[in-house]
């Protein structure tokens, strides 16, 4: 694969899936291992680093990048995930102008409802994955109460769960 | 999104890079960065309203990009015009940037070791913790009988089912709320 084209495969790929990171696992899935750009393992591990690093999902499309064509590759790939965002400029302009319509004020509040419902739904998806133990359950009330309860900021609350839980991990193990 | 004649909240490039690397450090994908984002812009700086967020978030939901991209883009550009986006960008992205590359350069080591075993039992519950908190906050509006909760629920079961698109919940509420949320009294943000 040629960089031109592991640009506009990220880039196309990026727009088709509309935001949906499942959608887009299956295309460049299909592309980059399927062709035999690189190996399932290297694919699954790429974007395993998605989910157990800090930022968006989508960064693990560094990773593709950076086994593909090094740092080149890395930041190419992140630069073509992010300019579609500017799409929402022009989106916003057009909000302006008819954001006193009582039709665009209804479809915001039910964009907005819908959104609150989305959240609470991928925090179910995520809860599916992560809690299937002792210490991941400990770990994220841990994070609550740090935040809720002893009123930490949500880095603090999240870094000093996750301790608690990996030294938790280390006890168990030893 | 201040409404026009409205005066506008701006900080500094630099203060922008600042609440924008703090927010990419966060786990748990882009509602934990939105997290973050939320705590630094609408409860310590109170430069946002907590409904301005949100609809940005919604807004970014149905773009063709990653949602926390367009909402990077749309709260740099309110905050630092065109050069307030890319500062924006660059440091929500830095963190999560150099610590992917950073692990696949080590590929070779922690493929097949326990090390990403260890990071998914403890961070990410601690980034689900994040990621509810996050809900509860910028949900809190709705949290009432309403017609606005009855969308939140059908909208979560609908995305909790694993054949529907989330950007496709989000349009049909949009849709929906525009026949039926409009001319409604708006709950209290």
């Amino acid at each position: 694969m040629s960089f031109p084209q592991l640009v506009l495969v990220i880039l196309t790929y990026n727009l088709l899936a509309f935001g949906n990171g499942s959608a887009l696992l299956a295309l460049l899935q299909h592309r980059f291992v399927q062709d035999g750009v690189m190996n399932l393992d290297q694919f699954l591990y790429a974007y395993a680093l998605g989910r157990v690093t800090p930022g968006q999902n989508n960064l693990y499309l560094a990773s593709i990048g950076y086994m593909i064509y090094g740092w080149l590759g890395a930041c190419a790939a992140i630069v073509a995930i992010q300019v579609p965002g500017y799409l929402v400029l022009p989106v916003l302009k057009i909000y302006q102008q008819v954001r006193a319509w009582r039709s665009v004020q209804g479809f915001i509040r039910g964009l907005t409802a819908a959104s609150v419902g989305l959240m609470f739904a991928v925090a179910l998806n995520i809860g599916r994955e992560a809690l299937t133990g002792l210490v991941p359950w400990i770990v994220f009330l841990a994070t609550l109460a740090l935040v809720f309860l002893a009123r930490r900021g949500l880095l603090v609350g999240m870094v000093g769960a996750a301790m608690i839980g990996l030294a938790l991990k280390f006890a168990l193990n030893a | 999104m201040a409404a026009s004649g409205e005066p506008r909240a701006t900080l500094s490039l630099g203060q922008i890079f600042a609440v924008f690397f703090k927010a990419g450090c966060a786990f748990g994908g882009g509602l934990g960065v939105l997290g973050l984002l939320q705590e630094q812009l609408v409860t310590l700086r109170r430069i946002l309203p907590d409904k301005e967020l949100i609809t940005l978030w919604s807004i970014g939901r149905i773009m063709p990009s990653g949602t926390m991209t367009a909402v990077a883009v749309a709260v740099g550009h309110r905050l630092g015009g065109f050069r307030g986006t890319v500062v924006a960008l660059v440091a929500m992205i830095l963190p999560g940037f150099i610590c992917v590359v950073v692990l696949t350069i080590a590929y070779g080591w922690l493929a097949h070791g326990p090390v990403l075993d260890y990071i998914d039992a403890t961070l990410l519950p601690a980034a689900l913790g994040v990621v509810v908190v996050s809900a509860v906050r910028l949900g809190r509006p709705i949290f009432h009988p309403s017609r606005d909760l009855v969308f939140a629920v059908i909208s979560c079961v609908l995305a909790a089912l694993p054949s529907v698109s989330p950007a496709i919940v989000i349009l049909a509420g949009g849709v929906a709320g525009a026949f039926l949320l409009r001319g409604q009294e708006e709950p209290d943000r």
